[in-house]
């Protein structure tokens, strides 16, 4: 193994593993040996955070080793995506995806992971942080023109809203233009399915395979 | 267990029924205590967590609620729980996980309608020097105080119960101060100051902080929140180097100013996808719940998606458990999704197959840990009836026996008027 791809490789053991600051120092280092930055993010980045997901999924992991696997991820994007021109980027996207947690609601953690997911599954994620009315919602899906919508709440006073975002998007003649998601802790499938949107995204891991789903790219 | 601390008197009234004395008559918390150590008349639904579904069934007004008048807080939801026929009905302020964050300085983030939440991308203790800006104890001005000492305050006075305080337990709270996220961080990068902060949490915060708050309301029990030392968001090595031993040092310290103090939530089982049971784990967790609540092994299902919980290995760890002078005591409940979701139907026979599994031999009653806003009230009292019918002791051999029936109620906004006019609810408006 050459040291570059022994790198890689640590590269990949340090998100695994959740060490943000190994992670910085690796992403670094493999930039300045003028290693094409796409293939460290495709060969090391995205795997190791798509392997803490397995390992979420298969009961191994608990959430403070997938958030040190998501700090670890995040901390070597910083340094990777710098040196990626944005059009490389789009092109090599599954799909635009717009997320936000509903007005009156301000919780974030488990949107955060999702949208760490998310990148890594290769969507190009536009946040609108928490605590968005329907009015700037709607004026972000004009602009935007997602392929998916993610609505999170998180208390059950704000998971009754959910359903007006979807009809807000009826009114405006958007509803058939995008796929809608619902997540968050007081949401369900059947929820998802009582109110009309497309999918239930559980978590981080189940969010990208139902958004790949609705994507047509993973069945 | 109880969340309301019982009297000298409950106890051995509840002591004396359950070991067969049956011509005593049994009040609610009395009761409570019967169907911890044996048999009560019927099983009992205890309480609910029931603030944002209270706030919804009663039309509150949602600013009042949150955020200045803690006696109205109480009220709506004592009344609300009074309307379905819970025995202890619970009325608290309803962020346990707030206040003390707040009023030591730590921004919150707030929406009129809506419950607030700590701002966890600000926490007020950033590194590990800020711990020495804060300023402590916590003192009745500070935040909300004053709204959790009228709503202990309005609690005593509507249910006649002596007061009980509520509180963050250590680890949740330097989750609020710290933030979730730093915290992990810091239990791998810097474990030493993560101890500091728990320590620090009891001694100069949360210990002064139960002392004040019996100084103004006469508590002198109080019961800690602690979801976020639930599992997945922690995992076991968390649970034993950094919850367990805080959550005794907080019992003792708090003895010995005169305040029995119980944690709820530690090591509570949160995996949702029955696919990832672990049956080990869950009985580790329950043994180390069940020991915080009960102070021996015990079953409170909690947060979690408790009616997929598998019924073999309850059965088996009671009998893991069991000896000659405790049986591990059940406190069964079933999930927000699963009370809002449900039809009465599927509710009753959830509320019958736990009957029939888990409490023929009494040691069972039912809290339901969390009602959402949109939960059907003919859900809730469903539930509720159903206990009270198939869990009329003694048990029928074959529930089957007894026919589904829908409950009968009326309208809450028709029962307040008949209370309110009888002089049993307070009139706001």
């Amino acid at each position: 193994m050459s040291s570059l791809e022994n790198d890689l490789e640590q590269l990949k053991k340090a998100i695994v593993e959740g060490d943000p600051d190994l992670a910085e120092q690796l992403a670094k280092k493999i930039l300045e040996s003028k290693m094409d930055p796409l293939k460290a993010i495709y060969e090391s980045v995205v795997p190791g955070i798509l392997k803490a997901g397995e390992l979420w999924e298969q009961n191994i992991y608990f959430i403070p080793d997938v958030i040190m696997s998501a700090e670890a991820f995040k901390s070597a994007m910083s340094i990777l995506e710098k040196s990626i021109p944005i059009s490389t980027i789009e092109n090599k996207s599954i799909g635009k995806y717009l997320i936000c947690t509903v007005e009156g609601d301000i919780h974030d953690l488990g949107k955060s992971i999702v949208v760490t997911m998310l990148k890594a599954a290769g969507f190009i994620v536009y946040d609108l942080g928490v605590d968005v009315p329907i009015k700037k919602f709607i004026e972000k899906v004009k602009e935007i023109k997602p392929d998916i919508v993610g609505l999170g709440a998180y208390m059950s006073t704000t998971a009754v809203t959910l359903k007006d975002y979807i009809q807000a998007l009826k009114n405006e003649g958007l509803r058939d233009k995008v796929k809608v998601m619902i997540g968050g802790v007081r949401t369900s499938q059947e929820y998802a399915n009582n109110i009309g949107a497309d999918a239930w995204g559980k978590d981080g891991v189940d969010t990208i395979k139902k958004a790949k789903k609705l994507m047509g790219v993973e069945k | 267990m109880s969340f309301v601390p019982p009297s000298k008197i409950d106890m051995i009234k509840g002591f004396l029924y359950a070991k067969g004395l049956r011509f005593i008559k049994l009040n609610p918390n009395s009761r409570a205590v019967a169907a911890t150590i044996g048999k009560p008349d019927y099983v009992p639904v205890i309480g609910a967590q029931i603030h944002e579904h209270a706030l919804t069934v009663a039309k509150a007004d949602p600013e009042r609620f949150f955020y200045k008048d803690g006696k109205y807080c109480v009220a709506v939801q004592l009344y609300v729980s009074k309307w379905y026929g819970f025995e202890q009905p619970m009325g608290m302020a309803p962020e346990a996980y707030n206040y003390e964050v707040e009023a030591l300085g730590g921004k919150l983030l707030k929406t009129k309608k809506h419950m607030p939440s700590i701002d966890q991308s600000d926490p007020l203790i950033k590194n590990p020097e800020d711990i020495d800006k804060v300023k402590t104890p916590i003192k009745i001005d500070q935040g909300r105080i004053r709204f959790v000492i009228d709503s202990i305050n309005a609690y005593k006075e509507l249910t006649g119960n002596p007061p009980s305080a509520f509180f963050c337990a250590p680890f949740s709270f330097i989750c609020g101060i710290h933030s979730y996220v730093r915290v992990i961080r810091n239990i791998r990068k810097n474990p030493e100051f993560i101890h500091k902060l728990l320590t620090w949490s009891i001694d100069e915060v949360l210990v002064p902080y139960l002392q004040l708050l019996k100084k103004e309301t006469g508590a002198n029990y109080a019961v800690g929140a602690d979801a976020w030392a639930a599992i997945p968001n922690v995992n076991k090595e968390i649970l034993e180097k950094f919850v367990f031993p805080y959550n005794e040092k907080l019992k003792i310290e708090a003895k010995k100013k005169g305040i029995t103090a119980v944690v709820a939530g530690t090591a509570d089982y949160c995996i949702e996808d029955p696919k990832n049971f672990d049956p080990e784990l869950m009985k580790w967790c329950w043994y180390h719940e069940g020991k915080a609540l009960f102070g021996r092994p015990g079953i409170f299902m909690g947060m979690g998606k408790t009616e997929l919980w598998p019924i073999d290995v309850i059965k088996e760890f009671i009998k893991e458990n069991t000896s000659m002078f405790w049986k591990p005591p059940v406190i069964a409940s079933c999930s927000a999704s699963f009370i809002r979701d449900s039809s009465p139907y599927e509710i009753t026979n959830y509320v019958k197959r736990i009957i029939d599994n888990l409490g023929r031999d009494g040691h069972l009653s039912f809290f339901l840990a969390q009602i959402p806003a949109d939960a059907p009230p003919i859900n809730v009292h469903s539930f509720v009836n159903a206990s009270k019918i198939y869990g009329k002791y003694p048990i029928i051999e074959n529930l089957d026996e007894i026919e589904f029936k829908l409950p009968e109620f009326k309208s809450y906004e028709e029962w307040y008027r008949e209370e309110a006019s009888k002089g049993r609810a307070i009139e706001y408006e």
